[in-house]
């Protein structure tokens, strides 16, 4: 079923496990290319960077080719829905074949290329679909997103890929929602329980990876949905994305004074959830609930804040900010000397130091963006005289 | 071959690992207590920039209610405290590397400069004392440059950079909408290019004379960003904007030849995509200029991007062997 040569990928990764021993100083340099020597011939797999660079010109290659495909499929005129939704699921077809095509040819695990010519073969296969379904009342939402999630899970599958084995899940919360609402008032108030259950469930599957084929299936794809069921889970029960998704299915706005059904159970779902996380994943010792409760958290701050501003923008922004310095530096501190299995000193994990250089240039972009917002703009900068611009990050690598 | 293999053992019947590399490679770690760093200093990031904006947002809402001096007291108050906690807790000063005081000094020497650039702004915004120049941007570039040096701090460079580049009218944030519009006549076109200049004058000074030669990576960064923008400015607004193909090359060609010197491949990658999206505009330029539009435009434009990309494709490939070899 996978595409993959299971030979060819175990040859990948004695390669890379031996890459990996080395940098741990467990085998010496003769017995590195010794090894690499007698399993050559396996895929290669490219780093970020390289996966990225080939994603955004595999894009290229795909926008051109459905470019010209367009000129010459509609060179004779004939725009009926059904011929646009004939040429676009060809031409996800051809997309498809290409990427097959590439992963036989080229021996590449998880090229960027690959991924780009899915992306866009799923894309048009799916819009073509969807217009064949021809559902202008919304009512068989549910089967395109069912469908939706099928053929994602197939190629998620079949590709290693856990981005689309990711867009599945989503699709199939999706389904769930519309299909609950067409059901009536009972399945619009069960649809994000659902939710919440298939989401959870996932994250059990995801994380004792309790998948028949999981043997075959590296342990990245895994770890990806166990983030994924978890911020599911989260949205699933987040009071404004319940409020939100329910008015903007049924177009029905809640009425004032009136509130949704449960409203109450949403709330304490959406405040108390992170925190659960949180302490989970420190008495685990697991960092994919502690970083998801951090990030959660954020969202039931801005939820909360949304429905029920108790405190002015600027007085919450510089109390939460203060309260968030003095706590870290604390914990910072406190933990300098390990307690309860917890410490605050850097671990000597091996640091890939492509994706974190790329990472704090991000972190810079965002601080210099800051900057800009604190200075003022003072002067035209068409004119020649000094000042006037604004603070902002050109991507500075590295520490500080 | 079963798949996904960690066979030391298999390998050992190979006679590919030796016995005490094995016993290595099975050897226990000891088990390493649960590490917060990454996720504390995550907390520490959020909480300086929620505070500066927080802090930006006050001055901004309280101007009419507080006074304007006792403000500008407090946030200047605040910023020197920082730098005086900070420079309390620095290590010696060094021409090289050298390590910091911890990540919570770090990020407060980032606090002090942030609040210093308000603190400025402020200033000048009530009270006009440094006139028309720009000296508002001026100062905290100069002592955000001193303060990147003494504490050896990347972030006070970025800040002083950013704060210089506003000096001479410029944005140089590629998330900042404004960094768009500021290239829109000759001249800014031209000080940014020579920005640009100085920037990795900077760099090059620094890498020639031992002094931080690891802030280099920095100047270069800021200095690719303004210069690619100023070049495909001028390639869309300046009447001879043939003048800027050269231009481009040069930036170009430096560029990869110091990220292939240095094994960048971040480098190389920010690198490409410029000259990518430059020659495309100096293709669109080219078919504005000799005129030839029609269908057979669209289907040459169509095989041209067809074709680039899969040189490019190429090109991040043989980089990548080169830089791996």
């Amino acid at each position: 079923m996978s595409i993959y040569d299971s030979d060819k990928l175990a040859r990948m990764q004695v390669v890379s496990t031996t890459h990996s021993w080395f940098r741990r100083k467990r085998i010496t340099a003769e017995e590195r290319a010794a090894i690499c020597a007698a399993y050559s011939g396996g895929y290669t797999e490219p780093k970020l960077g390289t996966r990225i660079g080939y994603f955004i010109f595999g894009s290229f290659i795909a926008s051109a080719a459905f470019g010209i495909f367009s000129l010459l499929y509609f060179a004779g005129g004939g725009f009926s829905p059904s011929s646009i939704a004939c040429g676009l699921v060809f031409y996800g077809l051809c997309c498809y074949a290409a990427a097959e095509i590439h992963v036989r040819s080229a021996l590449t695990y998880r090229s960027g290329i690959t991924h780009a010519f899915l992306c866009f073969g799923a894309v048009s296969a799916l819009v073509g679909a969807g217009i064949f379904i021809d559902d202008p009342q919304g009512n068989k939402m549910w089967v395109s997103f069912l469908l939706a999630c099928c053929c994602l899970a197939l190629i998620g599958y079949r590709f290693r890929s856990g981005l689309f084995l990711l867009a599945s899940l989503i699709c199939l919360l999706l389904a769930l929602v519309f299909c609950g609402f067409q059901l009536g008032a009972v399945g619009k108030s069960l649809a994000p329980f659902a939710c919440m259950v298939l989401s959870a469930g996932c994250y059990v599957l995801a994380q004792k990876q309790g998948l028949p084929a999981a043997k075959e299936i590296p342990q990245r794809v895994f770890h990806l949905l166990e983030y994924a069921s978890l911020f599911l889970l989260y949205l699933s029960g987040n009071y404004f994305v319940v409020r939100n998704l329910s008015e903007g299915i049924t177009n029905e706005s809640v009425d004032a004074g009136a509130d949704i059904p449960f409203a109450s159970l949403f709330y304490a779902f959406t405040v108390l959830l992170p925190f659960v996380y949180i302490i989970l994943g420190l008495l685990r010792k697991n960092r994919t609930l502690l970083v998801s409760g951090l990030i959660t958290i954020l969202g039931s701050i801005a939820t909360i804040r949304y429905y029920h501003s108790f405190l002015r923008a600027d007085v919450a922004l510089t109390a939460s900010g203060s309260i968030l310095i003095l706590f870290a530096a604390w914990a910072l501190r406190y933990l300098r000397s390990p307690r309860a299995g917890l410490t605050s000193v850097k671990s000597q994990g091996e640091d890939d130091e492509e994706s974190t250089g790329a990472v704090s240039s991000i972190g810079k972009l965002v601080i210099s963006q800051v900057v800009s917002g604190n200075m003022p703009d003072s002067t035209d900068s068409d004119s020649v005289s000094f000042g006037g611009g604004s603070g902002g990050g050109g991507g500075a690598g590295g520490d500080f | 071959m079963s798949p996904f293999p960690d066979c030391p053992d298999e390998l050992e019947v190979q006679g590919l690992l030796s016995a005490e590399s094995k016993a290595r490679i099975r050897e226990q770690q000891p088990l390493a207590p649960f590490s917060l760093f990454f996720e504390l200093n995550a907390i520490l990031y959020v909480g300086v920039l929620t505070l500066s904006i927080g802090l930006g947002m006050f001055v901004y809402n309280n101007l009419s209610r507080i006074g304007h001096v006792s403000l500008i007291a407090v946030i200047g108050l605040i910023s020197a405290g920082c730098f005086y906690v900070c420079y309390r807790k620095a290590p010696a000063f060094s021409k090289s590397q050298v390590a910091g005081s911890g990540a919570l000094y770090d990020y407060l020497l980032l606090l002090a400069c942030l609040l210093q650039v308000t603190f400025f702004g402020y200033l000048q915004y009530q009270f006009h004392p440094f006139g028309t120049e720009g000296l508002e941007f001026l100062c905290p570039a100069i002592s955000c440059f001193a303060a990147a040096y003494y504490f050896d701090h990347l972030g006070a460079l970025s800040v002083g950079i950013t704060s210089l580049g506003a000096f001479f009218g410029i944005t140089v944030s590629p998330l900042n909408a404004r960094m768009y519009e500021n290239f829109n006549s000759t001249t800014t076109v031209c000080v940014g290019l020579l920005l640009s200049v100085l920037l990795i004058a900077g760099g090059i000074t620094g890498e020639r004379r031992g002094v931080k030669s690891h802030f280099s990576g920095t100047y270069y960064q800021f200095a690719l960003n303004v210069g690619y923008f100023a070049v495909i400015g001028g390639l869309f607004v300046c009447p001879a904007w043939g003048l800027f193909i050269p231009v481009l090359g040069l930036l170009s060609g430096c560029a990869h030849w110091h990220a292939l010197r240095n094994k960048l491949f971040y480098f190389f990658l920010i690198n490409l995509l410029y000259s990518y999206f430059a020659v495309c505009v100096i293709y669109c330029r080219l078919i504005d200029w000799i005129q030839f539009w029609g269908e057979g435009t669209i289907y040459l434009s169509f095989l041209l991007l067809l074709g680039s990309s899969v040189g490019m494709i190429a090109i991040i490939r043989s980089f990548r062997k080169k830089i791996s070899a």
